[in-house]
């Protein structure tokens, strides 16, 4: 019987090993990848206020790290403390989720309105 | 026939309304309760106006996130209706182009004394600044244009709402919460005719795809426990975890205790559900975290109408230590006798419709229907 001693501090999962959907094979083109919305002032990085990017799998969070390399204006606008939201398929989340192939990531930067 | 008391019928429900719209709002439509028995109205109307200290505005121009700031400004009037009460609550935002002088949003409470009605209103406006999704673009009459920064002021005033030393659901920027989520489908489906429960197609995908769709915003981590049908599992995309050789077919206890080494490490909270509620709502894992966070309890249960929902629960880490020695030494190894030694909590859940449970095929296709 193999358990480890202390329940719910095993071993570490990187989410990039998670096991691929069987139908992702079939259609390389689309099932890799993922939309990416912006709202407003994060739409000065990205004037069309969207884009779909290549994912390979992995969270939230590696999904920010991997935007905030693109520059100094980028690693600014989304840097750790500054207070912005993302939503992940129309749901804001209160924390790191893993993102799939085929969803939609909001960054929302802080609210202004009323 | 106008009701006695301050019982909300179907009709008094509409008092409740969300509205935004790029048409300029008309105040004259009355729209008051058509009751007796509210004692006050109160009426805030925000509107555009020039600031004598900066160049001068032409327009705004406001963004928001059609279907999420909806459902957003209903939640911040779900947690006013909480705290006061209401007999009505609406709240109308424009968006698109807003000239100065235009008014740009109206937050309409009723009650039956005037300090509900009073408190609510202000707490509405304090969150729709401070939480709802818009964005506001200063436009000047020289063409140019410019977004507004967020401002603390707006950020200190919803504070004030706060508990003192709670930082709860309502908190400004809550810190992440790292929760771990395990899919219990380990059972072996003898009511379906032997075909795993979790696999049976409802609405185009499989059952325990719903419950992935509810849970996978609001978890860190997901995996699925199972012990057969094993690859098509692991087509929904996510890890699938056999009961260990030890506890094989025990129950749902040998299924977390056996998928539990391969959670990673460092989680806040592990979320337990079955994999045949595939109408759960969509804010069971915050509200089961909400009642977790805040107070001294190791476990929170999903109920509803008083019906203790005991595989839907969400319990800290230290209280797993717990399970492997139960798992050894008791012989009652249902979920409920191992949850009720530890210290929990019910989350009341109104909607009983959310909760059904597809335990065969006829409920199964009672639901289709």
């Amino acid at each position: 019987m193999k358990i480890a001693p202390c329940a719910g501090a095993g071993l570490i999962y990187s989410l990039k090993m998670l096991p691929r959907a069987a139908h992702d094979d079939c259609s390389l083109l689309f099932v890799h990848m993922i939309t990416i919305t912006y709202f407003g002032s994060l739409k000065l990085l990205q004037p069309s206020g969207s884009e779909q990017l290549e994912w390979s799998g992995g969270t939230t969070d590696d999904l920010l790290s991997q935007l905030r390399l693109r520059g100094p204006d980028w690693e600014e606008a989304l840097r750790p403390g500054r207070v912005f939201k993302l939503a992940l398929n129309q749901q804001l989340l209160n924390g790191a989720a893993a993102v799939q192939a085929g969803d939609e990531v909001a960054i929302l930067p802080p609210v202004t309105g009323g | 026939m106008r009701s006695p008391s301050c019982r909300l019928s179907p009709v008094a429900e509409s008092m409740f309304s969300v509205r935004i719209q790029a048409e300029p709002i008309n105040l004259a439509t009355p729209n008051g309760p058509d009751r007796d028995d509210c004692g006050a109205q109160v009426r805030f109307v925000g509107t555009v106006r020039n600031d004598a200290r900066h160049a001068p505005i032409s327009h705004l121009v406001l963004e928001h996130f059609p279907g999420v700031t909806e459902s957003e400004i209903e939640r911040i009037i779900g947690l006013a209706r909480q705290r006061w009460a209401l007999q009505k609550a609406q709240v109308i935002h424009r968006v698109g182009r807003i000239l100065v002088g235009e008014d740009i949003v109206v937050v309409e409470t009723a009650s039956a004394h005037r300090k509900d009605a009073f408190e609510a209103n202000v707490f509405i406006m304090d969150y729709l600044k401070t939480q709802a999704p818009f964005w506001k673009q200063e436009c000047f009459a020289d063409g140019s244009e410019r977004w507004v920064e967020a401002k603390d002021s707006d950020q200190q005033a919803a504070q004030r709402w706060q508990p003192a030393g709670q930082s709860g659901p309502l908190a400004i920027g809550a810190v992440p919460r790292r929760i771990g989520a395990l899919i219990l489908a380990g059972g072996q489906g003898s009511r379906m005719a032997y075909r795993n429960k979790g696999l049976q197609a409802f609405r185009g995908k499989p059952l325990a795809a719903h419950i992935a769709d509810t849970l996978r915003p609001h978890v860190e981590y997901l995996a699925i426990s199972a012990n057969q049908d094993l690859d098509e599992y692991r087509a929904l995309g996510f890890p699938v975890f056999q009961d260990e050789p030890g506890y094989a077919l025990q129950g749902p206890l040998a299924g977390i205790a056996s998928a539990l080494p391969q959670f990673p490490a460092g989680l806040d909270a592990l979320l337990v559900v079955p994999c045949d509620l595939p109408l759960l709502p969509r804010d069971l894992v915050p509200r089961l975290a909400e009642a977790l966070y805040p107070s001294d309890v190791a476990c929170a249960i999903a109920t509803t109408a008083g019906d203790s929902h005991h595989g839907i629960f969400m319990c800290r880490p230290g209280m797993l230590l717990s399970l492997v020695p139960h798992l050894r030494e008791h012989t009652d190894l249902r979920l409920r006798s191992w949850l009720q030694r530890n210290p929990c909590v019910s989350v009341p859940f109104e909607d009983e419709q959310a909760f059904i449970n597809v335990n065969d095929l006829p409920t199964l296709q009672a639901l289709q229907a």
